[in-house]
């Protein structure tokens, strides 16, 4: 529905917007900018000062590299992890009367109420304490309890939407719970399985405060990077803070052209 | 209980059982409860002999974490993280020979003498409520317009645009607002100030996210309606559009509450693990110091303490159950 | 009395390469309940939504009690719509979704609690006020919003399909309601749906709509009896089609001939001999000879009868009308008879049937517009 006229709380509001926008995305200029002006000479491209060598030292420095390698490892980890266990956790919620649906929501999501940084720690001096010395290992429990309640909220979504007299008229007609499962259950909740390996995924890349608590002195990427920044500015860092920044301005342009294109069509 | 067997087997009901169990205790009760006995056994040093070994242990690795921070080859910083972790795995057996945990539980890991405690959770309560506040009035209108743009397009596109942003890591994130504040001075009220930022372009998710989910399904037409009986925009607003998405702005303040409060990497980077004023970041300090995990285990559950009392607290101000935030709905 | 007129000047609105509105030119007097009928796609909607002031037009004006409104926005309207589903505000309760409007004016709570409870009253749910909406029904909620909208003293109330979501018996006590607010307010409705027997049985004018454009807005009798299309005419109510070409012509009165025979009927607009038109007759002008008896239409214009004879092939009691279906010359047609009871006619016999030529409207087929509906 259209009206006449504009109003002015609209321009305000897009205004506010726009503002808004400005604030979340300006952490990329920033970087660039600071990646050009500490380190880098955009005109010097093979030199000690270019672009292209700092960026290939990123890719050679060890405990960065190594901090990659064994964030990928925990993130599949905690991906093959959370997913069964969010999707046993909101089978087992949905069939629940409402009150022990809601003792058990609490503590799936009790972890998710607490600062990670405890999560970590919790972890670290319990496992520890029971022999398990792996830094890997420890980051995966730490994060696991975290981002499976995730997993387990997306299903929980899911599920909303699942037909209920389905499952009434199979059992009616006498299907056996493994039929249940595989034709009713499964192809509902099997389009939510990529999304939430993709989010578990990237929610344990980008986790923190559990992982520094529970990894030592076995660090992942993102905690390897922050304990530099910490330590100083250094011209690792506005390579690697280069590296982050182009694929999301990448992604921020196709979002514009889509914009600008749909508007035209619509 | 039995109708997960009901439904879906014996086999697979045990399955799902099974996980869920191991969920529960392994990753949620297991590990809190560990925390809190840990928090409550104090570790006696026998005099003199160990405590100068142990000083001599300390003193090390000191020095090792100084040269660590002055350090610039990775290579130098690997090797001085061997020398680290040796350090403390001699720490830690040096205090397990030399010391006792006390024989029952007290709570002399929870004394707070100098009030350093306190102050710091104080403090830091106090931010979040600030920043809390602040994301409220800065993201609603965000979420807003988001959601009405998302009635149109298939793909959400602001809600996009306004995820974006963290696809770059949040060290990288602080850093540049790091690089963009630190002349406003890097101890003391100046961090406190110069955290403010970079907490609510951190938090900012977790109130846009909740307020979008909120709104998305609200009919357009409501507003037309209101409009058609001669309402003004403000009164709309108060009366339509706030009532709908409180259940949003509520979880969305619980969150942004719970992170601003339990955030380290805020602090940390901000400060460049020189400040004292917040909670999470004092107890990382302790972490990094100290030897006698108790202590660090009492500071935990502190937090953990404080966190939940103030998110329960909020919902209770929002007039919220749980189940208004569950992804089923409320049965009345 | 606070009901208003609404007139417009070629309005008109345009969607890219679509017209869904052809400039139309409307004439609704005030207190005037007028609808708009026609099928899906033929512009009622947006008809709706331009005098509302949902919809800007993309040509024209419109004018409200003399005041051309074309430009404001529908809050500033003397104007309210209610949709088919009413959008009540889910979290008020009933009592103040009725009161909302005097909210939005500053009335002072119990003033405006007190005139909620009144109109509830006038919409027959008395006893509603502190339900909220998720509770009711379709029909009850319907009410309240007509009840919410009368709170406001609109001069014109939009009703865009309002009873489709209710039930049909619910419908006839919301009608009531509706009526006896017109009848003491003088309120303009102006209101589309798809129930044509209310819509016609309920308005004081009807505007039949196709393809963006209003063919005929008339009195339901006049739409009834005298339609100017065959669109309009087959739109309105059942018509039995007979396809022939015109042998004679004498003033209005015309011989055609077709199927079932040569047809004395009564010519729609400018036609000569040789010229192919479609000849409409109604079901319940269609008679048997013997009911031509009982009505006393045996000796009026004898000229003017047209005589068939055909077999009866089905019958159905749909109510107060029995509808028999027959068959002459390989042509079904239909006739409606009220339902008198006992007397029962037999299935596959012969029976004398006619209808007057008065009854039987010729339409040339360049003017059926819209084709076959």
């Amino acid at each position: 529905m259209t009206e006449p006229r504009r109003h002015f709380v609209a321009i305000l509001r897009d205004l506010h917007v726009g503002v808004g926008l400005l604030f979340l995305f300006a952490p990329l200029p920033i970087l660039v900018a600071a990646a050009r002006g500490r380190s880098f000479d955009p005109t010097d491209l093979t030199g000690p000062g270019s672009i292209v060598r700092n960026i290939a030292a990123l890719f050679a420095d060890t405990a960065l590299m190594h901090g990659l390698g064994l964030s990928l490892l925990v993130g599949l980890a905690v991906t093959a992890v959370t997913v069964p266990l969010g999707l046993a956790g909101a089978l087992a919620l949905d069939r629940l009367s409402p009150r022990a649906a809601a003792v058990l929501f609490a503590a799936m999501v009790a972890p998710l109420l607490v600062p990670g940084l405890v999560v970590g720690l919790a972890t670290s001096i319990v496992w520890r304490g029971l022999g398990i010395e792996s830094g890997a290992v420890l980051a995966i429990l730490a994060q696991s309890g975290r981002i499976a309640a995730c997993t387990a909220v997306l299903f929980l979504m899911r599920l909303e939407s699942l037909d209920r007299t389905l499952e009434r008229a199979a059992v009616d007609l006498g299907a056996p719970p493994t039929l249940v499962l595989r034709h009713i259950f499964a192809p509902h909740l099997a389009p939510m399985v990529p999304i939430a390996a993709i989010l578990a995924f990237v929610l344990s890349f980008g986790d923190h405060d559990a992982t520094i608590a529970a990894v030592g002195t076995d660090r992942t990427f993102v905690t390897e990077l922050s304990t530099r920044i910490v330590a100083g500015p250094s011209p690792a860092i506005d390579a690697a803070g280069l590296v982050g920044a182009v694929p999301v301005i990448v992604a921020l342009l196709v979002v514009v052209v889509r914009a600008r294109t749909t508007r035209h069509r619509g | 209980m039995a109708e997960v067997f009901r439904t879906f087997g014996l086999r697979l009901g045990a399955l799902i059982w099974l996980l869920v169990g191991v969920w529960v205790i392994g990753l949620v009760v297991a590990p809190f409860a560990g925390l809190v006995a840990r928090s409550l056994v104090t570790i006696e040093t026998r005099p003199v002999e160990a405590g100068l070994e142990l000083r001599h242990i300390a003193d090390d690795l000191a020095s090792a974490r100084r040269d660590w921070e002055r350090a610039t080859d990775p290579e130098r910083r690997a090797e001085l993280d061997r020398r680290i972790r040796l350090l403390t795995d001699r720490e830690r057996w040096t205090m397990r020979q030399t010391s006792e945990p006390s024989a029952e539980p007290n709570l002399a890991n929870y004394a707070d003498p100098a009030g350093v405690r306190s102050r710091a959770l104080l403090t830091t309560l106090g931010l979040s409520l600030l920043i809390t506040a602040v994301a409220l009035v800065a993201c609603w209108p965000l979420a807003w317009a988001a959601a009405l743009a998302s009635r149109r397009a298939r793909v959400p596109l602001l809600l996009v645009a306004l995820v974006l942003p963290y696809g770059l890591l949040e060290p990288l994130r602080l850093h540049a607002w790091d690089l963009v504040l630190s002349p406003t001075g890097p101890d003391g009220l100046g961090s406190a100030w110069s955290m403010l930022p970079a907490m609510i372009h951190s938090g900012a998710i977790f109130m846009i996210l909740p307020i979008f989910a909120a709104l998305v399904r609200f009919d357009r037409r409501l507003i037309d309606t209101a409009r058609d009986l001669g309402a003004s925009h403000s009164r709309i607003h108060a009366r339509i559009v706030l009532p709908q998405a409180a259940p949003g702005l509520a979880v969305g303040a619980a969150a942004t509450f719970l992170f601003s409060f339990g955030s380290l990497a805020v602090p940390w980077i901000m400060t460049h693990d020189r400040g004292s004023d917040d909670f999470a970041l004092l107890l990382w300090q302790r972490v990094a110091t100290t030897a006698d995990e108790g202590i660090a285990a009492a500071y935990a559950v502190s937090a953990t303490a404080a966190s939940l009392f103030a998110a329960v607290l909020l919902f209770r101000l929002f007039g919220l159950r749980l189940c208004d935030v569950t992804p089923w709905r409320c049965r009345p | 009395m606070y009901g208003k007129d609404v007139r417009s000047k070629s309005l008109s609105v345009v969607h890219g390469d679509t017209v869904a509105l052809h400039p139309t030119d409307l004439d609704i007097a005030a207190g005037e309940f007028f609808s708009v009928l026609g099928p899906t796609g033929a512009g009622k909607s947006s008809l709706l939504r331009t005098v509302g002031g949902f919809l800007a037009p993309t040509l024209g004006r419109v004018m409200i009690g003399g005041v051309d409104v074309t430009d404001l926005p529908p809050d500033r309207r003397p104007t309210v719509t209610i949709f088919s589903d009413p959008a009540l505000f889910p979290r008020m309760s009933v009592t103040d979704n009725v009161a909302f409007g005097l909210e939005a004016r500053g009335v002072p709570r119990p003033t405006r609690r007190a005139r909620a409870a009144e109109l509830l009253d006038l919409v027959g749910l008395p006893r509603i006020g502190d339900r909220r909406p998720a509770d009711l029904d379709a029909a009850d909620r319907s009410g309240v919003a007509l009840a919410r909208a009368l709170a406001v003293e609109p001069a014109v109330l939009l009703l865009d399909e309002w009873l489709s979501t209710v039930a049909s018996d619910r419908r006839r006590d919301l009608r009531a309601a509706l009526n006896a607010i017109r009848r003491s307010t003088g309120i303009t409705v102006l209101a589309i749906g798809d129930d044509h027997a209310a819509a016609l049985a309920h308005s004081d004018r009807v505007a039949v709509m196709n393809a963006g454009r209003i063919e005929q807005a008339d009195t339901p009798d006049r739409l009834y009896g005298r339609p100017t299309s065959t669109f309009v005419a087959r739109f309105v109510g059942e018509q039995n089609v007979l396809a022939g070409r015109i042998v004679e012509v004498r003033g209005d009165r015309i011989a055609v001939e077709t199927a079932v025979g040569r047809l004395s009927a009564t010519a729609q607009g400018r036609v000569t001999a040789g010229d192919v038109v479609e000849v409409l007759i109604r079901p319940e002008r269609l008679l048997l000879e013997h009911d031509r008896a009982d009505r006393g239409h045996a000796d009026v214009d004898p000229e003017g009868w047209n005589r068939l004879r055909g077999d009866l092939v089905g019958r159905s009691v749909e109510g107060a009308t029995i509808v028999h279906d027959f068959v002459v010359a390989d042509v079904h047609l239909r006739m409606n008879r009220p339902n008198l009871g006992p007397r029962e006619l037999l299935i596959a016999s012969l029976h004398a049937i006619g209808f007057h030529a008065d009854d039987a409207l010729a339409f040339p087929v360049a003017s059926s517009r819209g084709g076959d509906g």
